[in-house]
């Protein structure tokens, strides 16, 4: 038999994005001995592709090093994970290297899959030139490179809202819940960077629900005249000249209307990363009817306790960063609690014995 | 623009089309306005392709056009649906395949509606046995004439005397493909390749080398409008939709439009020699309009079938250019004859649009 | 939940129809009849969620119903599903049922669609036929047209020999079996009744504008619903 690496911790978190990593730290700082498995070669998980974060414009980059601080060896990235067991001590987890990790309590913070925008037939995303997502724009806003595919600045730019997210048509019938403030944040940051440029964001509805988000909306009209136009994109067209056709309706006119564009920025949303669901049916039973894991209900817990699984971050349903951190926060008390719990009827079944 | 973009989608959309052993049902507008292109279709099935297809003079209208304009009942439809399938299990045939697109649509509605509510699908079946005696069993396999077209277009290209090429410059023939709105827009996954980017044409004028243009009013309806053409006062919309998409495609010259609704190719072909008339407007080279084949002229006449054994005479925008194009060798002098083999008399040229 | 709404439930075109709409208005923005007409399937699918026998009523009696071209682009984008293509074939299919599309121009027109299409298929078999269309009624036929009514035998019977008469090819004469088939059908389906029902209101419909009437499509009634929109288009 090869060389067997294994591994005992007390807790096993899949997932070096920010709930993880937030949860890897508090558990390490109560003194649990934690492994990270990220299957990135870096952790950050979907920081390492934000240049700024909404409201404020911080910067991902400075989000994510301090929650790396003390974490650093116990992150092991580019682990592909090929098994997962459960047994009553708890779980085993084998990578493509045949290490072994084990431990009584397993946190998944797999987060989000962005959102396949090829999917949208009719926005005609790898077809038509200049169609990109807001990921896409984002890479080039860090690298202040925002061209089209003829190496032209735009001139005119319609944000795209709603791709990937209710659409019964995708199969997502959710909102993703940061869409629309990425929509926002990357319009203004468009306006300040090109002068004269021109911003609309199509939208069926404004969901800013998070502090500060409806300064930004008002910030993002006052100073920076981006359009809003409450309307869904309905089809892409290329015209003889490359530029793009856009057909909507501006359902505050109650006009079917048609808008040419040079470049079209499609904001995609969150669909759960399902690399861990498909490798181990256990966690695959707690996705619920959303594609996420969980259920939804103002049950804190989850169920997890009785079984040692917990979950937190996206993968329970599209939230902003600060909201993934709060969350694995929460639940990273509840591993604590899990813990402890499991030392103590250990413990007292080491007394019963004793005694009786 | 990146067409291998497009390869995505009609992988994606993959159909189920018979092979052999067809149930043939005419389509009423084929009849009046294409008949040659009908006969075409039957023969190069048998005769080129070897194949078994049946036709049955006892088949009527499916009643799609009366169903559209809101004069047939659903229910009524449904039983002249159900006895074309009566009449096809009687011949024994399990595969019908439909020479109209609104018939196409219409069928496949019907199916979906007897899935869902299978109470509807016993109800038409005692219509049906009250009224004919007769008892129908669903197809196996129902296709559009042109999925059989596309499946075998390599057959047929392999066979075909004359290419989609330019003759004379050597260049790919610039084709606008048109698809009738019920052939996937109401089923994307009946549709080869979709509602967004279709194959079913594209595909074969690519096999027989022409080259696809998409335009911005590509996927527009071509007009019909079922009661916005038949009753007079409201036929600007059927025009104003053929002219628009007109003006569309006019700066990507294209020599040629393929549909594969007879309907359609009925008002491009019709409709050219209106705008010419009222507007003093024409489109292709030299007042002569743009020709417009249906998928079964375009395959007969790549076969080397005579033009007009096709009846490409019976169009108001005259073929000869393309024929020209494409190397055809045609007789002008037979164009006008008739079945008896006298010379009948020409019609009258319009004012501006050029007829030969 | 009022009659009328009870009645349109009742019709599986509107449950197929109708998931709940979110007023996105992706379905206009590509819908030709909104580019060209006041009208706008979002707000039909809008109207009829909530159920409000009055603005059924309305929608009922309205000219709006009657603009939709039936090309169901709608259906293909709906991000819930909904297919205002569908609700209009539902809603129109009432307002004839309840005799309140006579409230309506375009709904009266029916009668128009009766004779040309209706009376053809029970006819010939066909839903449109040669003999029936011509460039008076129909002048964007053009020439080529002309030319192929001054000879249809001739022309048609290149392609099959079947020109009217009994056969395999386009256009054959249908037999006596199927047509009593086909009139069968329509008469247990309850169609016949229903065109039965629109020739009898048209003739009301002439007698109130004191137009004369038969049962040709020359009459003046007829001609007046074909070639004319009212000259104040009631929405």
């Amino acid at each position: 038999m090869k060389n067997m690496k294994r591994t005992e911790a007390d807790c096993i978190i899949i997932g070096a994005g920010p709930a993880g990593l937030k949860a890897g730290t508090i558990l390490q700082s109560m003194g649990y001995k934690i492994f990270i498995l990220e299957k990135d070669d870096q952790p950050g998980g979907k920081l390492l592709l934000w240049n700024t974060l909404s409201p404020h414009n911080e910067s991902a980059m400075e989000i994510l090093n301090p929650l790396l601080k003390d974490l650093k060896k116990n992150i092991m990235t580019s682990v592909q994970i090929e098994t997962i067991k459960k047994s009553p001590e708890g779980f085993t987890v084998a990578d493509q290297n045949q290490t072994i990790y084990t431990s009584p309590a397993l946190f998944i913070s797999t987060g989000f899959k962005p959102f396949n925008a090829g999917r949208k037939e009719e926005y005609s995303y790898g077809i038509y030139d200049n169609v990109i997502t807001s990921v896409e724009l984002e890479d080039k806003l860090k690298n202040n490179n925002i061209t089209m595919t003829n190496g032209k600045v735009p001139g005119k730019v319609a944000m795209i809202h709603c791709v990937g997210s209710r659409d019964i048509k995708v199969g997502n019938e959710y909102c993703s819940s940061v869409c629309c403030i990425t929509g926002i944040k990357q319009a203004m940051e468009l306006r300040k960077r090109i002068p004269g440029i021109q911003v609309s964001c199509l939208y069926m509805d404004l969901r800013l629900n998070g502090r500060f988000y409806e300064d930004n909306y008002k910030m993002a009209q006052m100073n920076y005249k981006i359009q809003f136009i409450r309307g869904r994109l309905s089809e892409t067209n290329e015209d003889v000249d490359g530029s793009l056709v856009i057909r909507y309706e501006d359902t505050l006119a109650g006009k079917p209307a048609k808008m040419t564009v040079d470049m079209i920025v499609l904001l995609v949303g969150m669909q759960l990363d399902k690399s861990v669901s498909r490798i181990c049916p256990l966690i695959n039973e707690h996705t619920g009817t959303d594609g996420f894991f969980g259920t939804g209900k103002i049950d804190f817990s989850l169920n997890p306790q009785k079984n040692g699984l917990f979950f937190a971050g996206a993968c329970t349903g599209p939230k902003n960063i600060t909201e993934s951190m709060n969350e694995a926060s929460r639940v990273a008390f509840e591993v604590h609690h899990f813990l402890k719990n499991s030392l103590i009827s250990e413990n007292q079944d080491q007394h019963d014995r004793f005694w009786l | 623009m990146k067409v291998d973009g497009k390869k995505v989608f009609w992988n994606e959309y993959q159909k189920d089309i018979a092979d052999d052993q067809y149930y043939f049902v005419r389509s009423c507008v084929r009849q009046n306005f294409f008949p040659g292109a009908e006969e075409a279709f039957i023969r190069i099935l048998r005769n080129d392709l070897g194949k078994d297809l049946y036709t049955d003079p006892n088949h009527t209208t499916c009643t799609g056009i009366g169903y559209h304009v809101d004069l047939v009942k659903l229910e009524t439809t449904m039983t002249v649906i159900a006895r074309q399938f009566a009449l096809m299990s009687e011949a024994g045939y399990r595969n019908f395949v439909i020479s109209c697109v609104t018939s196409f649509g219409l069928y496949n509605e019907i199916l979906d509606i007897w899935e869902k509510h299978p109470e509807i699908e016993e109800q038409v079946r005692d219509y049906l046995y009250r009224s004919t005696e007769r008892e129908f069993k669903i197809p196996e396999n129902l296709v559009h004439a042109s999925d059989i077209i596309f499946k075998f277009r390599g057959q047929i290209a392999a066979k075909t005397q004359y290419k989609l090429v330019n003759q004379y410059t050597g260049k790919p023939l610039q084709v606008v493909e048109h698809i009738g709105c019920h052939y996937a827009k109401m089923f994307p996954e009946k549709g080869v390749g979709g509602a967004e980017h279709p194959y079913v044409l594209a595909g074969f004028i690519e096999s027989l080398g022409g080259e696809v243009i998409d335009y911005p009013e590509r996927r527009m309806c071509c007009g019909f409008g079922f009661r916005q053409y038949f009753i007079k006062a409201s036929r600007g919309y059927s025009l104003s939709c053929t002219y628009r998409k007109m003006k569309s495609m006019e700066p990507y010259k294209p020599d040629l439009i393929v549909t594969n609704c007879p309907g359609c190719n009925f008002f491009f072909d019709r409709w050219q020699y209106v705008i010419s008339e009222t507007k003093g407007e024409t489109y292709g080279e030299e007042d002569n309009g743009i020709p417009v084949l249906t998928y079964e002229e375009v395959a007969a006449l790549a076969l080397g079938y005579d033009p007009w054994g096709l009846g490409l005479q019976m169009h108001q925008v005259a073929v000869e250019p393309l024929l020209e194009k494409m190397g055809v060798d045609y007789d002008p002098a037979v164009k006008y004859i008739g079945f008896s083999g006298k010379q009948l008399s020409k019609p009258q040229m319009p004012d501006l649009l050029k007829v030969y | 939940m009022g009659k009328l709404f009870e009645r349109l439930q009742q019709d599986v075109r509107f449950s197929e129809g109708l998931e709940a709409c979110i007023n996105c208005g992706t379905c206009t923005a590509i819908c030709p009849a909104a580019s060209f007409y006041d009208y706008d399937p979002r707000e039909i699918a809008d109207a009829l969620q909530v159920e409000d026998e009055k603005i059924l009523e309305g929608l009922l009696k309205g000219e709006k119903i009657w603009y939709c071209g039936q090309c169901m682009s709608c259906k293909t984008r709906c991000p819930r599903g909904n297919t205002p293509g569908l609700l209009i074939l539902a809603l129109r299919n009432l307002s004839i049922e309840t005799g309140l599309y006579l409230h309506s121009h375009r709904g009266k027109q029916m009668y128009v669609l009766k004779k040309l299409i209706g009376d053809t298929i029970l006819s010939t078999g066909y839903c449109v036929h040669a003999d029936g269309v011509d460039t008076c009624l129909f002048p964007e036929q053009g020439p080529v047209w002309d030319w192929i009514r001054k000879n249809s035998s001739e022309i048609y019977n290149l392609f099959g020999n079947s020109y009217n008469k009994p056969g395999n090819g386009p256009l054959r004469k249908i037999s006596k079996k199927s047509m009593n088939e086909l009139k069968t059908i329509f008469n247990i389906t309850g169609c016949t009744d229903r065109f039965e029902k629109i020739e009898n209101d048209a003739a009301k419909c002439a007698k109130k504008l004191n137009l004369e009437y038969d049962d040709t499509i020359w009459n003046e009634y007829f001609q007046l619903m074909y070639s004319k929109n009212q000259p104040k288009d009631e929405s």
